[in-house]
C-alpha cells in the first residue's frame, strides 16, 4: 500500500517535470541556405546553384560570411547560447579545402572579445560534407560563419549548401 | 545409495556450487561495472551542466537578481530570463558588468593555463614556426607580434605603433588563423594591443568554471 502511494507520487512528480521541462529547455533550430551568405572581398566568383553558392572562378577562392540570425531576448540568457553549428559543403577540389570558421563577438568599451572554432574538409569528394562546430558561450553578442570555397578544379565546382544551428528557445 | 552414486552427487553438488560462486562473482563484477558507468554518466552530466555554455548564462541571469557567488540560487530556468525592459537601469548596468567580468575571467584563465603548462619542445617549436609563418605576410607588417607555444596552447601578443596601417592589420590578424582550431582573442582598440590564444589541434581551450568568477 505504502509503495503504491510512493509510485503514484513519483508518477505525478515525473508528469509535472515532463510538462515543465520543455518550457525552459526547448531547442530552437534554424537553417539558412548558402544563398543567404554574402561574398567578402574580391576573391572568387559568386554563383548560385539552387539555394547553394558555388565558386565559379578557376583562379581564386571565394570568401563567404553567413550570419547566424537568432531570436534572442535583449537580456543575456539561454537564448544567447548556440548549442551547435553545422555547415554543409561540397569540396570538389583535391588541392584546396573548404575552410570554415564559426565566430562569436562581444564588444565592451574599447575591447573586442572574439571566440572562434574552425573546421576544414580534407581532399575532395562528390558527396556532401558536414563541418561541425563547438557550442558558444552565452557572453557573446552574435555569431556568424565564414567559409573559404576553393576555386574550380577543371569543371568541378565547390559549394556551400547551407548552415544549420541549434540554440535554446523559451 | 552406493559409493558411486554418492560420488556423482558430490561432484554435481561441487559443480553447482562452483557455478553459483562464479555467477555470483560475475554478477558482482557486472554490478560494479554498472555502478561505475552510472558514476561516470553522472559526472559527465554534471560536467555538462557546469560547462561553458550553460554556466555563464545562469550567472548572467542571476546577476540581475540578488545572487552572490557564494549563495547563488540553483540554475534558473531560461524562461526566468527577464526581458531588458523589465530591469532597472542599475540592474542592466550590473548585468553588463557581470558579462564583462566573465569575458575578462576567460582571458585570465587562458593566461594562467598557458603560463602553467609544461612545454612540449617538439610541438611548441613547430607550432611557433607555423604562427610566425602565418603572420609574416606583408599585410601584418604594421604589427609587432610575439608568440609563445607550450603544450596545448599558443599565446600571441600583438600591438602596433603605426596608427594608420595598424588597425586594419590588427583586424586581419584577428580573422586569420594559423591552423584549424578553437581560438580566443581580445583586442583593445584604444591601446592597439591584442592577445590571442589558440588551442593545439585535437585539444580544446580551457573551460571556465563560473564559480571561479568573483563578483
Amino acid at each position: 500500500m505504502k509503495s503504491s502511494k510512493l509510485v503514484a507520487g513519483a508518477a505525478i512528480a515525473a508528469g509535472v517535470l515532463l510538462l515543465a521541462g520543455p518550457a525552459f529547455s526547448q531547442f530552437d533550430g534554424k537553417t539558412i541556405p548558402g544563398a543567404a551568405c554574402s561574398k567578402v572581398g574580391s576573391g572568387g566568383s559568386y554563383d548560385q546553384w539552387y539555394g547553394s553558392v558555388s565558386n565559379a572562378s578557376t583562379a581564386s577562392d571565394l570568401l563567404l560570411t553567413c550570419p547566424l540570425v537568432k531570436n534572442k531576448k535583449l537580456t543575456p540568457g539561454a537564448t544567447w547560447h548556440n548549442e551547435t553549428t553545422q555547415v554543409q559543403v561540397l569540396d570538389r577540389n583535391s588541392t584546396y579545402d573548404v575552410e570554415c570558421t564559426r565566430r562569436s563577438e562581444y564588444y565592451s568599451g574599447s575591447s573586442i572579445f572574439l571566440d572562434e572554432d574552425s573546421a576544414d574538409t580534407n581532399g575532395s569528394s562528390a558527396n556532401l560534407f558536414t563541418l561541425t562546430f563547438s557550442e558558444t558561450d552565452a557572453v557573446y553578442d552574435y555569431d556568424y560563419v565564414q567559409c573559404s570555397i576553393p576555386r574550380m578544379q577543371g569543371t568541378a565546382r565547390s559549394h556551400l549548401l547551407g548552415v544549420k544551428y541549434l540554440g535554446l528557445g523559451e | 545409495m552406493n559409493l558411486r552414486s554418492f560420488s556423482w552427487i558430490a561432484i554435481a553438488g561441487l559443480a553447482c556450487g562452483g557455478a553459483a560462486l562464479s555467477y555470483s562473482h560475475l554478477s558482482d563484477r557486472l554490478a560494479g561495472e554498472v555502478t561505475k558507468l552510472k558514476q561516470e554518466l553522472s559526472q559527465v552530466k554534471r560536467g555538462r551542466e557546469r560547462g561553458p555554455a550553460s554556466a555563464p548564462l545562469v550567472q548572467l541571469v542571476s546577476a540581475a537578481g540578488t545572487a552572490s557567488a557564494e549563495g547563488a540560487p540553483p540554475p534558473a530556468p531560461a524562461s526566468a530570463t527577464p526581458e531588458a525592459s523589465e530591469l532597472t537601469e542599475e540592474q542592466r548596468a550590473e548585468l553588463e558588468l557581470e558579462r564583462k567580468r566573465h569575458a575578462e575571467a576567460r582571458v585570465e584563465l587562458f593566461q594562467t593555463e598557458h603560463a602553467n603548462e609544461p612545454a612540449d619542445a617538439e610541438w611548441s617549436r613547430a607550432a611557433q614556426a607555423r604562427v610566425d609563418a602565418t603572420y609574416s605576410a606583408p599585410e601584418f607588417q604594421a604589427l609587432r607580434i610575439h608568440t609563445s607555444c607550450k603544450y596545448t596552447l599558443c599565446r600571441t601578443d600583438v600591438s602596433y605603433a603605426d596608427a594608420e596601417a595598424g588597425p586594419e592589420a590588427l583586424r586581419r590578424f584577428a580573422s586569420t588563423r594559423p591552423w584549424s582550431a578553437r581560438r580566443s582573442t581580445k583586442i583593445d582598440l584604444e591601446t592597439g594591443e591584442g592577445t590571442s590564444f589558440i588551442a593545439r589541434e585535437g585539444f580544446d581551450l580551457p573551460s571556465l568554471d563560473p564559480k571561479s568568477v568573483e563578483n
